[in-house]
């Protein structure tokens, strides 16, 4: 009984220390009270124990349970009671995973068996995996391996009777290091679905704003946009719209969801027009009548058609795709080919609508909107503006400048980060196109602008989302904050208005966008070959990889512990940046042509399974090899267990040959002679190799006989 | 061996997925939901190796009790009310410790491996009377209790479970009839038998030995001594049906321990008496496997 006892408090501690370690990093996002009744939860747990196996206390062990529930009971009503003064509003993440925490912390307070401290280790389990994303890095990776050291330890701790040791650790390492290959087979072919799994409730038809967070209505481009704003946008993954294809779904980097578009640039903020939200002039200007605006463009192709849900987000952008077709209810499409609401959103608005994903046209421009269009402040940028004036004076074309700032754009070694390290100031895009080469999209947007106007070309930047990430399994498509992007339109007098993405010259496009550009040359080879062949002339592999942001971070050369670190940024290429994209890449690097979800998860359980099958024989189902003699002597059992005359478990041959004789005489003479060999070879100690193949041979002649 | 016990046999093996399995499998499916939610590869590592570690338990699960082999099993009769005890030896034989083991549902120790090992089960007798044969079957959840795997072992054998004696009363007998012999008592020589253990070693003839190479026991008529003992149902009609079994049971157990000679009567047996150890069984085995009580029977 003692020992069973002792063997519990083990177990209790090991179920503890998984527990404590799955709280550590979450601890502190708990509020000073939830984290008090948190830890007197699990400090009394151990106490209570005691009192329960040792009845220290003149109490009986019932009245005892009585004040542990009462305790639980007080401790759970401070929990609610703590959540109410807050005020917040209740059903929001950090509640949800604080109320998870209280309620496994007391659940523990109040274990006594074995059963009930299964679910506190399975709790723990859950709130590790929770926990793990207040970490960051490699941090992650070594938490989440030693948490499941722990836990294995701690499971094996409450199943196994043998107690806890160095062993039961070593045992826990190896099963740890047995499922290493089916991990590592699992992490390659398994598909990944990309989430969030909130949007799987968009897709059942769950208004966006239930799952978009109130207080972040407000965001998102408005009036003006300065240096910065569409980085720190990119930080935030609130939808903003979600888009249900109609037929397949295009690839998400030929997605421009336009929005706001600005003419007025003064040095460091870009401007919308006067009175650019005054209804009646935006609508006396826009594209009335049904195909005005497709009378207008000059080249159009790859037509998409989506019905489109917009959050609430009080301004009149319905952030349709480019370029818009078709009419829809209580909407316009404006001059700027922006489709707007005939009034500011402020619930949620769904329009169904077609675009042309590659386009070119629009109405002629004025002599006052030619002005206004290549106006460039005073000033400001003026190194910038000189380069583009050189332009203007070395190639006559207007195609052909555009042409060579692409070109010096891909092959200038420039950079987009996240996080721009650009001061604002009136020469700031001079700071990012000639010295830093480092800043963000907005920076290279107005560089690329204002270049093209020095230039004498007519140039707008255009702002809105660009892609989107496909819900898994589905045609929809859902543009959050995360996806905002600012682009250049340029004009031209004889095909009007066309996009200019500089991003796809400085970064070099994913394997996706690649592929795009592939079905892109496919389907206009003449209107749109520059791209590509930039795009190719461009940026080698070497510096492409050099390019990304993220990695040039990590693998900055350093003269000790280089291979830490690029063991480190291999990790992050394949561990944590492992991605849908990157997964696709790599099975079609090892051959496989056509790669969905289907034949990956197909994949996934064809190794699953060899691997399951490869497991059994490694570990070993088969049983020790029989010495010669026992087979032989088996081989005679099996003939005879036909005649159900087979030796018994728990009888010796003796007995057997004595048994046989009564019930086949027949046979008698035969099975006694083998028999009789069988009890000389294995009772008699010596014997001859010539007398063992003997007895073979004469079992198998019986055996065969039988 | 029985029908049904043969079929036992052939259904050995199983494995099943237990409690603690399924909210292993559930726990990893919500690890795996956290991990599609927040796009995190270390998330989904972290099932794999779940994963991983279950389908590795699951063969260390089949293991430790597939290559674990049943050698002999012994069991002695006791008497009703005592602890029957099978001794089952066991020996591993796939080069592994059997760790973690039940039999029948009680714990047993583990078997290192290539070792052998004696396992005592013990199982509460009720009624006195044949205790049919039965399987022997073993289960384990090592190694995390996500899996537990059965099979059968070793057949127990039938054994007989004797009638629980009475504490204590005088035994009634009838005497009568023949005379007990006392053969112990050496007067003249009837004959030899050949030698069994138990048997007076003084009394070995050392002579036949070197004749006929086996061990001989010389016999003598023994002088007359007391009186043999008839034990008789019908002596205790005023006692009820289980006590009278009891009571019979309780002399021929103090009669084989004076080593006087007895015999039993019975409804429908009778065995003259005699005082050996197969006597005794006999008489003992008669006892228990009389009909448990049916009012009518009672008045026999």
């Amino acid at each position: 009984m003692s020992m069973q006892m002792s063997h519990l408090k083990i177990t209790f501690f090991g179920v503890l220390s998984l527990l404590v370690y799955a709280l550590l990093p979450i601890m502190g996002s708990l509020v000073w009270e939830q984290a008090l009744i948190v830890v007197l939860a699990l400090l009394l747990g151990p106490l209570f124990q005691h009192f329960f196996q040792h009845s220290l206390l003149p109490i009986s062990s019932k009245s005892l349970r009585i004040v542990q529930l009462l305790l639980i009971a007080g401790l759970l009503l401070c929990a609610v009671i703590s959540l109410f003064m807050r005020g917040a509003p209740w059903l929001t993440g950090d509640n949800f995973v604080s109320s998870f925490i209280i309620i496994l912390a007391l659940k523990w307070l109040e274990s006594r068996t074995v059963r009930e401290l299964y679910v506190v280790l399975y709790g723990a389990l859950i709130l590790m995996a929770a926990s793990s994303r207040y970490l960051s890095g490699l941090a992650v990776l070594a938490y989440l391996v030693l948490g499941v050291l722990l836990f294995l330890l701690a499971l094996h701790g409450i199943e196994s009777r043998q107690r806890l040791s160095i062993r039961s650790g070593l045992f826990a390492l190896k099963l740890f290091a047995l499922a290493l290959p089916l991990t590592a087979m699992l992490f390659v072919t398994f598909p990944r679905i990309q989430g969030p799994l909130w949007d799987l409730g968009i897709v059942i038809g769950l208004p966006i704003s239930l799952v978009v967070d109130q207080s972040d209505r407000e965001k998102g481009i408005k009036g003006t946009l300065r240096a910065g704003q569409v980085s720190r946008l990119k930080q935030d993954d609130t939808p903003v719209l979600v888009a249900e294809f109609k037929s397949t779904t295009p690839y998400k980097s030929r997605l421009y969801w336009r929005g706001p578009v600005f003419t007025h640039y003064d040095g460091t903020e870009w401007r919308l027009d006067e009175g650019w939200d005054n209804r009646s002039r935006l609508l006396k200007q826009a594209f009335k009548g049904s195909g005005s605006l497709e009378k207008t463009l000059t080249a159009k192709s790859e037509l998409v058609s989506y019905e489109a849900r917009v959050s609430p987000n009080n301004s009149r952008y319905l952030y349709a795709l480019d370029m818009p077709v078709g009419r829809s209810t209580e909407s316009f499409i404006s001059e700027d080919f922006q489709m707007l609401g005939i009034r500011k959103l402020s619930a949620e608005f769904n329009y169904g609508q077609k675009a042309w994903l590659e386009y070119s046209g629009g109405r002629a421009l004025s002599k006052e909107q030619r002005g206004k269009y290549t106006a460039l402040p005073d000033n400001s940028n003026s190194r910038l503006v000189a380069w583009g004036q050189q332009l203007l004076l070395n190639h006559s074309v207007a195609e052909e400048r555009i042409q060579a700032l692409r070109v010096h754009l891909a092959e200038g070694g420039y950079l987009l980060t996240q996080t721009p390290e650009i001061e604002e100031h009136v020469n700031s895009l001079d700071e990012f196109f000639f010295d830093r080469k480092e800043g963000g999209i907005e920076h290279l947007a107005s560089a690329t602008a204002v270049v093209l106007r020095a230039a004498d070309i007519p140039t707008r930047l255009v702002s809105g989302y660009r892609g989107g990430s496909l819900i898994a399994l589905t045609n929809f498509i859902v543009v959050r904050q995360a996806n905002a992007h600012v682009w250049v339109e340029a004009w031209d007098d004889k095909s009007g208005w066309s996009r200019i993405e500089a991003k796809d010259f400085v970064s070099p496009p994913t394997l996706e966008e690649k592929q795009a550009a592939k079905a892109q040359a496919k389907v206009e080879p003449q209107t749109k070959v520059e791209p590509t062949t930039v795009t190719q002339a461009s940026p080698k592999p070497k510096q492409a990889l050099d390019n990304d942001p993220v990695k040039k971070k990590t693998s900055k050369p350093k003269p000790r512990f280089s291979w830490l670190n690029s063991l480190g940024s291999g990790i992050e290429t394949w561990v944590f940046n492992y991605n849908p994209d990157r997964q696709i890449e790599l099975m079609q690097k090892s051959g496989f042509t056509k790669i969905d979800w289907k034949s990956l998860l197909a994949l996934a359980v064809l190794g699953l399974l060899l691997l399951f099958v490869l497991y059994g024989v490694l570990i070993g189902v088969r049983r020790k090899p029989q010495d010669p003699i026992t087979k032989a002597f088996e081989r005679l059992n099996r003939a005879l267990q036909k005649r159900e005359l087979q030796c018994l478990s728990h009888e010796c041959p003796d007995h057997w040959l004595a048994r046989l004789q009564a019930l086949v005489p027949q046979l008698y003479p035969a099975l006694e002679a083998v028999i009789n060999q069988y009890i000389d070879i294995r009772y008699r100690g010596t014997v001859s190799a010539d007398q063992i193949k003997e007895f073979n041979r004469d079992i198998k002649r019986l055996s065969a006989m039988l | 061996m029985n029908d049904q016990l043969k079929s036992g046999m052939k259904s050995v093996f199983r494995v099943s997925l237990t409690v603690n399995g399924a909210s292993f499998l559930c726990s990893v499916l919500v690890l795996f939901l956290f991990g599609v939610n927040y796009n995190s590869n270390l998330l989904f590592t972290l099932c794999f190796v779940l994963i991983g570690v279950m389908i590795v338990c699951f063969w260390l699960n089949i293991i430790n009790i597939k290559a674990i082999k049943g050698l002999t099993v012994n069991v002695q009769p006791v008497h009703e009310g005592q602890t029957l005890e099978y001794k089952v030896d066991v020996a591993d034989e796939g080069k592994r410790a059997h760790l973690d083991l039940t039999a029948n549902g009680e714990f047993v120790s583990d078997v290192e491996s290539e070792q052998q090992q004696q396992w005592i089960l013990t199982a509460k007798t009720k009624k006195r009377g044949l205790r049919n044969a039965s399987l022997l079957r073993i289960s384990s959840r090592w190694p995390l209790g996500l899996f537990n795997s059965a099979r059968n072992l070793v057949e127990l054998p039938a054994v007989v479970i004797y009638p629980e004696p009475a504490v204590d009363g005088a035994p009634r007998n009838s005497v009568e009839g023949d005379e007990a012999h006392l053969h112990n008592d050496a007067d003249s020589l009837m004959g030899l038998k050949e030698y069994q253990p138990g048997d007076n070693a003084r009394r070995i003839d050392w002579r036949a030995m070197a004749r006929l190479e086996q061990l001989q026991v010389k016999l003598f008529d023994g002088g007359s001594g007391d009186a043999s003992v008839w034990l008789d149902w019908d002596d205790t009609q005023d006692m009820s049906y289980e006590q009278r079994i009891s009571s019979l049971c309780r002399w021929v157990l103090d009669y084989h321990k004076q080593g006087a000679e007895f015999g039993l009567r019975l409804p429908g047996f009778g065995v003259a008496p005699a005082n050996s150890y197969s006597h005794l069984h006999q008489c003992l085995y008669q006892l228990s496997v009389m009909p448990h009580q049916v009012r009518s029977e009672s008045k026999v």
